[in-house]
């Protein structure tokens, strides 16, 4: 059709006109009528095709169950569906034409898209009919020509193109729901594989406590036992009991709900400390050593320090699992934290045999795991990588010379240590 | 009233100290004397070097280094004779084709009592 287009026309252009009307009996007239006759039938076909689409397009947006709003360039509100006015009470007749800045009450967090900032995904909260405020996620379905175009303002100026901009919301209160659920399954995922060593860290305390009680009761029962000794005895088994409560404790936190957990400033090391703590004896039986290399100040980043944590357990147990065939000696992980300007990097290094090439564009999808047959979950680096994502930084896994290397790279909050 | 029990020897080996001694302790109840590990790597090299017989082996399964089974095989060539071998353990589950493939292993689960113990050494406590 394009190139019959452009025949015809550049045809049209550079003929030299009949004197009259197009004349039936000249072979020229006749096939310049036949092409004009197919070019406006092609036209016709294209226009329907459009129709066609666009009512699809409707139907769908009619249909659909996520919130979906179109604006102009000057942020006039153009498409309204449905599920939004389910969301907001709003109907599509009382909003059309109106600023979407009207219905906006921008959030208070800080990494929503402002007025100097262009953003793919942008947060804010949206006013009900009743008044209420439902806290939205938005993320730019598409925009012709490519633009990205900001809605949050009412100053605006307005595109002379009048290109339209379609955004999809989501309910961060649904959204924030999904993620507690998936971090929750991460953190299962990864106490199934935990559940071992945990059985024993509890059974050790319980086998001293067992064995000193039962010693003592035997002594007693036979004859004098020094006041010392049952003091000790005693002084033994009330530690022991306290550090079998300090394991049941570390269960109890690992599998605790945590959808709810605020925004805050967070030292990373100290929860990266806490995350090798966390599997410490995991660690410890299959003989990997950690080391943790921080500059000597406090490092602060903003997110939700629960999340940031098990992004580590899952980098550490990741690591370990990759280095089950190393030798004993050689089972090593080095985390090294080091900021400059504003940006913390995390090295995570193991000792391990890299990654296979064909797996570098897989390991973070979910589900995908080499170690399926060991246990692996397929969830802790596609968690992981959600995790830091939504802290606003990124991570990428490279090979170095002896092992893998993830490198993560975190915006600082003011004030962090220059390393 | 205690009574004189024939002495037996012992080699105890779990990388926590404190069920070393708590074990160790009561063998010695028992009237059993006993060689006391908390470093499975040492345990060899002394073993290396002494080259002992012993009537039991009680050993740990999950150490770092080297997992009890793992230990039991390497430290065979230096024990004098075929003594019993005792798995601990405080996993809860234990491969049975690993108890099964040695008539000579026998598996206690932590937390032990003393008179579980007692039972498999097949020794009285001193006192009885």
């Amino acid at each position: 059709m394009g190139k019959f287009a452009r025949i015809s026309e550049t045809y049209l252009k550079n003929r030299k006109p009949p004197p009259n009307s197009l004349n039936p009996n000249f072979r020229e007239d006749r096939v310049i009528g036949d092409w004009l006759y197919r070019f406006a039938q092609a036209v016709e076909n294209e226009e329907q095709n459009k129709q066609q689409a666009q009512q699809k397009f409707s139907l769908l947006l009619a249909q659909v169950l996520t919130p979906v709003f179109a604006t102009d360039s000057a942020g006039k509100i153009k498409v309204w569906n449905p599920a939004l006015q389910g969301l907001t009470g709003y109907s599509e007749d009382e909003v059309l034409g109106k600023a979407i800045s009207d219905f906006i009450k921008q959030s208070s967090d800080s990494f929503v898209a402002n007025d100097a900032q262009q953003a793919a995904e942008m947060l804010f909260d949206l006013t009900t009919k009743s008044g209420k405020t439902v806290p939205l996620v938005i993320s730019e379905l598409g925009t012709e020509k490519g633009e990205t175009v900001h809605v949050l303002t009412s100053t605006e100026k307005v595109d002379p193109a009048g290109s339209t901009s379609y955004f999809i919301a989501q309910n961060v209160g649904s959204l924030k729901q999904a993620q507690a659920k998936l971090l929750h399954a991460s953190r299962l995922a990864a106490l199934g594989e935990m559940a071992s060593s945990f059985a024993h860290e509890l059974n050790q305390p319980l086998n001293v406590i067992a064995l000193a009680a039962g010693g003592v009761a035997e002594r007693v029962k036979f004859g004098e036992v020094p006041k010392e000794y049952l003091i000790a005895k005693a002084e033994r088994i009330e530690a022991q009991a306290l550090r079998a409560g300090r394991v049941i404790q570390g269960i109890r936190n690992f599998v605790l709900e945590i959808g709810d957990e605020d925004i805050v400033e967070f030292d990373p090391v100290v929860k990266t400390k806490s995350a090798s703590d966390l599997i410490q004896e995991q660690l410890r039986l299959a003989n990997v050593m950690v080391h943790i290399n921080a500059p000597s100040g406090e490092i602060k980043i903003k997110g939700r320090p629960i999340l940031f944590e098990q992004a580590m357990v899952n980098l550490l147990v990741n690591a370990k699992q990759a280095m089950e065939r190393q030798a004993l000696s050689e089972r090593k992980v080095s985390i090294t934290f080091s900021v400059h300007d504003t940006v913390l990097t995390i090295l995570v290094k193991d000792t391990g045999p890299g990654i296979a090439q064909e797996n570098f564009e897989r390991i973070f999808e979910p589900f995908f795991s080499t170690k399926k047959d060991n246990g692996g979950s397929g969830i802790g680096l596609y968690m992981t990588k959600s995790v830091i994502k939504e802290l606003d930084g990124t991570i990428r896994a490279v090979n170095e010379i002896h092992g893998a290397c993830f490198e993560i790279k975190f915006p600082t909050a003011p004030a962090a240590t220059e390393s | 009233m205690s009574k004189k029990l024939p002495s037996f020897t012992t080699l105890v080996l779990d990388d926590d100290e404190e069920v070393v001694e708590e074990v160790a302790e009561t063998i010695a109840l028992m009237g059993g004397q006993v060689d006391a590990f908390s470093n499975p790597v040492k345990c060899i090299e002394y073993l290396k070097t002494r080259r002992r017989s012993y009537n039991v082996l009680i050993v740990d399964l999950s150490m770092p280094l080297l997992n009890g089974l793992d230990f039991l095989k390497l430290a065979s060539p230096y024990i004098a004779n075929s003594p019993r071998q005792i798995l601990m353990t405080g996993l809860a589950e234990l491969e049975g084709k690993h108890v099964e493939s040695n008539s000579m292993l026998t598996v206690l689960h932590k937390p032990i009592s003393i008179s579980e113990l007692r039972e498999k050494l097949g020794h009285p406590l001193r006192f009885e």
